[in-house]
């Protein structure tokens, strides 16, 4: 147990910020929690020690001088190891990029800097982001911090979730107070459920992605991870803002537009559409109870809950995967072998051009992977692009709507973050469309484009043989509506707090 | 880009998968085709409900929000340099990345 063990990153920035603690000492001591408390989860890839501490004596001076100070001061962050820092490894937890070093910062990593954050290294994640376990991984499965929690022993333990596992599990763990990840179907939310922190999907465009190597364009959004909905909503308004390197970046005039005809609701303003089709659905029994304890919650803070109906979500799935994997195809393209990455070894006179790219992308990239890029070329090619393509992105169309439906009658929506907790590391190596399920409740939000947040809940009580893995409930908000869930997550987590203080009783 | 158009069922064969690993320059060992075979006939089973909808009254939409012709100013700014440009390519012959014979 160390002196930050439990601060948070507002706590932490108040403390280096009034000099109470040294950022250089923090920053070795948060050095030596990684050191000694990453190797049984394989959180983090890779240590960025001698920048962190250089930053923090910079850090240190700047206060010592009397400049002004950003936000995030002395706080330790970690990154997905798809987010460009330069200099630093951003290796897409794949064989093609493993020594790759950009030379560009992404946009969200230079506004950390900028707001006087430490970056501590990089996270563990599925190759490319492709896959809900964090475990296509050339370093190998990334390991949940509530390894003790499950109903059975399993001889891996638990899965983070994923593909952000590395960043949620070192929230989790207390190795970092925060983290970045990027969801393009659910890869921040699902693995902040598994690991009892919360997470944001932002709205598409509200955060840029340059620097962010792309999966799926139009569906791959950063967003924070963090235990308090203060520190989730503090990172996010660091990263957050209009960029000219990215084109589908939000205009700041364009957000307040949006924010103000959203306008203010307070908790009893409030509300709460509770999604007819993703309660129906097969869920685990402590899922359940944590969405009914949170429906009694809100009704009695005053919100009043409505119920709603997202008739198509059955086909979300199907949409999502033709979507993300046609994208997949087509941006990975660019791993040629010749400008970056890995090139395979091939005898040189025989060798064409075609074969040393063919040979360097079979060799470069993992199984997961390679399913993608087949399955989007599939239902890109002729014949095909019209039944499978274009049909997903018609199907992408009245998803929207449907949400469009429901955010006339509620101000947020309810349902589950996932089916059910965690699940043992390796259960769905077998069969992909079983793995593809575990995200069904988290497509839609970036179909959509629209922010979602994953909200850990406190049981009241559980069964004597039941899993104690932590479970969360989802909240989606109309676009640019970031404040509302963040509102909501705040009152849940008070009611988190006391449930907390109540078992220990 | 065909992929086999006499494949109307979505029944995906070791052809097929040839096909695809041709156009997408992808080389696959002997084992990733069996399984690809299989995985990709169960993905696209798994998705050939969506494909038997009437979904004509929908525009197609491609993109999360409805933005078009964002623009900005045509400034000059400071890119890459050569050193920059050339760091992490496989093989190199300053200035130049070296690449296999394309050419006869």
């Amino acid at each position: 147990m160390t002196q930050q063990e439990n601060l948070t990153a507002l706590e932490l920035s108040r403390r280096t910020r009034s000099g109470d603690l040294s950022v250089v000492e923090t920053t070795r001591r948060y050095l030596a929690e990684v050191a000694q408390r990453n190797p049984p989860l394989n959180a983090f890839v890779e240590v960025w020690s001698d920048a962190a501490l250089t930053r923090a004596a910079e850090l240190d001076h700047k206060r010592a001088a009397g400049e002004s100070t950003g936000p995030l001061f002395g706080v330790p962050i970690g990154l997905k190891s798809n987010l460009c820092v330069t200099g630093q490894l951003c290796s897409c937890a794949s064989k093609m990029l493993s020594n790759y070093r950009p030379t560009y910062s992404a946009t969200v990593c230079q506004r950390l800097l900028d707001a006087d954050a430490i970056l501590l290294g990089c996270t563990n994640m599925d190759e490319y982001a492709m896959g809900s376990g964090t475990e296509y991984s050339i370093y190998g499965p990334t390991r949940n911090p509530h390894f003790a929690s499950g109903p059975n022993e399993v001889p891996e333990g638990y899965s983070p979730g994923g593909s952000s596992g590395g960043s949620a599990a070192a929230v989790a763990s207390g190795i970092v107070p925060l983290a970045l990840g990027s969801d393009t179907g659910g890869s921040i939310r699902q693995p902040a459920a598994f690991c009892g922190v919360y997470g944001l999907k932002p709205t598409y465009g509200r955060v840029s992605r340059f620097g962010l190597v792309a999966y799926a364009s139009s569906l791959d959004q950063i967003g924070p991870i963090a235990t308090t909905p203060e520190d989730l909503e503090l990172l996010f308004q660091v990263i957050q803002g209009s960029d000219r390197l990215d084109a589908t970046s939000l205009s700041r005039e364009k957000v307040q537009q949006v924010e103000a005809t959203l306008g203010h609701k307070s908790l009893k303003q409030l509300r709460v559409g509770i999604i007819r089709e993703h309660f129906e659905q097969d869920l685990a029994p402590t899922v359940r109870r944590a969405l009914e304890e949170t429906k009694e919650y809100l009704k009695s803070v005053g919100a009043t809950l409505v119920e709603v109906s997202l008739p198509k979500q059955a086909q979300a799935i199907a949409t999502y995967y033709l979507i993300a994997s046609c994208e997949a195809a087509s941006n990975l393209s660019r791993y040629d072998g010749m400008h970056f990455g890995h090139r395979a070894q091939v005898p040189e006179k025989s060798a064409t051009l075609e074969q040393v790219i063919s040979a360097s992308r079979g060799e470069g990239f993992g199984a997961e992977v390679k399913r993608r890029i087949m399955l989007g070329t599939y239902a890109l090619s002729h014949g095909y692009a019209e039944q499978y393509y274009q049909q997903a992105t018609r199907m992408r169309q009245a998803i929207r709507q449907d949400f469009a439906a429901a955010f006339a009658e509620a101000d947020v929506l309810l349902g589950p973050t996932t089916p059910a907790p965690a699940f043992p590391i390796g259960a769905h190596r077998q069969d992909p469309i079983a793995m593809y399920l575990t995200d069904q409740f988290t497509v839609s939000a970036n179909l959509a484009g629209l922010p979602a947040i994953s909200v850990p809940i406190e049981l009241a009580n559980f069964q004597p043989d039941e899993s104690r893995l932590p479970v969360a409930v989802q909240f989606h908000a109309p676009p640019c509506g970031e404040s509302r869930l963040f509102s909501v997550a705040n009152a849940l987590h008070e009611r988190n707090q006391s449930a907390k203080s109540g078992a220990e009783a | 880009m065909d992929a086999k158009p006499q494949d109307v069922t979505g029944e995906v064969t070791m052809d097929v998968v040839r096909h695809l690993e041709r156009l997408a320059y992808l080389q696959l060992s002997e084992v990733d085709r069996a399984s690809l075979v299989g995985d990709l006939s169960k993905v696209l089973g798994y998705a050939r409900s969506l494909t038997r909808l009437d979904l004509t009254d929908f525009e197609p939409q491609t993109h999360a929000m409805d933005q078009a012709n964002v623009m900005r100013a045509d400034e000059v700014q400071t890119s890459s340099t050569l050193e920059q440009a050339l760091a992490n390519a496989p093989q190199v012959a300053s200035p130049y990345l070296q690449v296999p014979r394309v050419l006869e």
